[in-house]
């Protein structure tokens, strides 16, 4: 994508852009949004059709989700691609587990060929976020390597070298009986991209209870939310996070 | 009995002693075999050469506690014969007969039913077991010649037409063998009858072919004196890695576990080890990943020997140089080195893949396996379940339910100390526990979606009347 131009209705496909993309919950005590990551992930398995998919990790014992999620069903056949895909790391819960940690999703950023890095973030420091930044675009004859950072909502004020920040907002339905899932989601700072910027910025996730993990992203139309524009002034002025986070 | 199918019928091909005694033969029908034991008795399996053939081959290695020497005997069609070579192996056992008797005995003890020989010449030995009348006989130095006079032609591992050809005109001891000059002999029946006759006789040399167990993949090095130079140790280490990969290639294998001891002067050797996820030769990549094990040894008051011991190893394919560098394959060795990596940094377990397994209990249908080589096939063939939650809680979080009438859909939840309108309910979904491995608890899934419009995964222990929150869909 190109710097500068305002995101489109397919502007989520930002996410898959290599770089470090940070994802927050809408409230602190929510789990990590594992149902968008993982539409993003078949999104861009998609993408290559009939090619070799490489290896998608999952660094962090937080964020693994449950493996039969990652399994998508059709009429006749489950796709078991993703699932096949996917390699676990757990790196620890020891007292040096957040080096552990970051060095992990670093070395599974530099390796060639990796399509993806799922990983728990919390906790990372601006310098440990631009070491992770310049890992994921290490490998230029292949274009990089995205990394999907889970952080918790209390996070967002810390500043970070993330290429993009996203938030996730479950969708309240007022219909009863409804089997539609839905996510809200939307960008909230982009490297390159003015925060007035025109264009879509939030986008939805639907899925169909009992669709078999299909999942379809709709572009929102409408203003941005008041708490979006504010995370951005926050990271223009470099403000230091102990502020930010009362502001 | 082990049977064989021989031109469109069964054939007895062996059979045991207790068969022996009803009268079968090997070579016999199966039918006219199955008729002479008694009614609904015998186990007749088929004859697998290549089973047989490996299981001697370990029995052959097993032997080797009794003579360094030992050997198949391949002189015949079917293999089933061990050669030892105990020339001076009797002093250990204090006699040639407690040495045949401590033979005779394990061979019992393995169930296996075998006629032990000792005797000076090879072609003796083979005779008398075969064809003597006790299991086990000793034949002294200067016994041979009496002890194999009326042994049958056959005993001489001579070809079965020449052994027919001899018994047409009369021959049918060895003692009528010898007894002929020895001149018309080959003219009549070629050159073997006479050498099987000098090999057993001794005028005649015949050679065993023991067999050699790989030697293990290990390379070791003793230091002058003590070193506590760590430069040292690396590159000694990485030298011994070096020979150690050379020698493996030649066997076309690849480290899988790796261990190093260094002897120190005054303490315990101290013993590293890693494992790779697949088979690798390559020294760089193996160095890469025991040298940050060694950088943090305590070497002590020095090192006094360094060994380099591959306990486990497995077979690769030859390296076939790619024109294609685009090609996939470096892409996936790096991948396996970076896994490599990860995994002796991290241990073994916290490197792993999920495996869907049969159950549809949720907790129990997917199994994390260590991503190694070996755990690469995947049990596709049962359709997972079409709608799962992307989280599962483990374990279940117990959960106050309000429904308003019983199997009815679910009104008000209370979870995590916060209460909740349900403003959808789909289920249920019952999940039955699996009886055969002593889980009875019958389960009620209900997918609900909260007034926040999370959705939950919510669970109806039936039996205990309680409900868990099990899964959310993050």
């Amino acid at each position: 994508m190109d710097k500068d131009s305002a995101p489109g209705s397919e502007g989520w496909r930002l996410g898959l852009a290599p770089g470090l993309h940070e994802w927050f919950p809408s409230k602190p005590e929510r789990p990590p949004p594992l149902t968008v990551l993982i539409a993003l992930l078949w999104q861009s398995l998609d993408d290559h059709p009939g090619g070799v998919a490489g290896p998608v990790l999952w660094v962090g014992r937080s964020c693994w989700p449950y493996p039969l999620s990652l399994v998508r069903h059709t009429d006749t056949v489950a796709d078991q691609h993703l699932l096949d895909a996917s390699v676990f790391i757990d790196a620890g819960r020891s007292r040096s587990a957040g080096a552990d940690l970051v060095w992990s999703i670093e070395q599974a950023a530099r390796c060639p060929g990796v399509r993806a890095v799922v990983a728990d973030g919390s906790g990372l420091t601006m310098a440990e976020s631009r070491r992770l930044q310049i890992a994921a675009e290490s490998n230029r004859q292949r274009g990089g390597t995205p990394i999907q950072i889970v952080r918790s909502a209390h996070e967002r004020g810390v500043l970070s070298a993330s290429r993009s920040r996203w938030r996730v907002t479950t969708e309240v339905s007022k219909e009863h009986d409804d089997r539609t899932q839905g996510w809200t989601v939307e960008l909230l700072r982009c490297k390159g991209m003015q925060p007035d910027a025109g264009g879509a910025r939030r986008w939805c996730v639907r899925r169909e209870h009992g669709s078999g993990n299909q999942a379809r992203w709709e572009p929102i139309v409408g203003p941005a939310s008041r708490d979006g524009d504010l995370d951005d002034t926050v990271a223009r002025r470099h403000r230091p996070s102990a502020q930010s986070q009362t502001a | 009995m082990l049977i064989e199918k021989q031109r469109q019928r069964q054939v007895v091909v062996q059979c045991c002693r207790r068969a022996q005694s009803h009268g079968v033969r090997s070579g016999m029908p199966l039918v006219q075999a199955t008729a002479l034991l008694p009614a609904r008795q015998g186990c007749i399996a088929p004859f697998e050469p290549e089973t047989s053939r490996r299981s001697l081959h370990r029995l052959a290695v097993w032997a080797q506690r009794f003579s360094p020497l030992v050997a198949v005997d391949d002189s015949t069609e079917r293999p089933d014969t061990l050669l030892l070579d105990v020339t001076g192996c009797d002093r250990v056992w204090s006699g040639e007969a407690s040495l045949l008797h401590a033979v005779a005995d394990s061979m019992r003890l393995l169930s296996i039913e075998a006629r032990v020989t000792i005797a000076p010449t090879i072609g003796c030995a083979w005779a008398v077991a075969r064809f003597g009348s006790s299991d086990t006989s000793i034949v002294s130095g200067d016994g041979v010649r009496t002890a194999i006079r009326d042994l049958p032609l056959e005993s001489l591992r001579i070809d079965p037409e020449i052994c027919a050809q001899c018994r047409a005109i009369g021959l049918d001891r060895i003692a009528h063998l010898w007894d002929l000059p020895r001149s018309t002999i080959p003219a009549r029946f070629g050159e073997q009858p006479l050498l099987r006759l000098d090999q057993a006789l001794g005028q005649a040399i015949e050679v065993i072919r023991p067999i050699r167990p790989a030697a293990p993949a290990r390379r070791e090095r003793t230091f002058e004196g003590p070193t506590d130079r760590l430069e040292a140790v690396e590159l000694i280490l990485q030298q011994l890695l070096e020979e150690l990969c050379s020698d493996l290639a030649t066997r076309e294998c690849g480290v899988r576990i790796l261990r190093i001891e260094l002897v120190r002067s005054d303490l315990d050797p101290l013993h590293t080890q890693i494992t790779l996820g697949r088979p690798s030769r390559d020294p760089q990549r193996i160095w890469k990943l025991i040298r940050p094990k060694v950088e943090r040894a305590n070497l002590g008051f020095g090192v006094e020997g360094v060994s380099v011991h591959a306990p486990e190893i497995g077979r690769i394919t030859h390296d076939q140089l790619l024109h294609d560098t685009r090609d996939r394959e470096p892409d996936d060795h790096q991948f396996q080195a970076m896994l490599d990596t990860l995994r002796n940094h991290l241990g073994n377990h916290r490197v792993v893949r999920a495996m869907p397994r049969e159950s549809y209990i949720p907790e129990r249908a997917c199994a994390w396996v260590e991503d190694t080589a070996g755990s690469t096939s995947r049990n596709t063939s049962d359709p997972t379940p079409r709608e799962r939650p992307t989280l599962l809680l483990s374990p279940p979080e117990r959960a106050a339910v309000l429904v308003l009438n019983p199997d009815g859909p679910v009104s008000r939840l209370t979870w995590r100390g916060d209460e909740h309108r349900i403003t959808s309910c789909i289920g249920p979904e019952r999940i039955e526990g699996e009886w055969w491995r002593g889980h009875r608890s019958t389960r009620d899934y209900f997918a609900v979606r909260t007034d926040q419009g999370q959705w939950l995964w919510l669970a109806r222990a039936i039996d205990r009347k309680r409900w868990f929150v099990h899964g959310i869909w993050a």
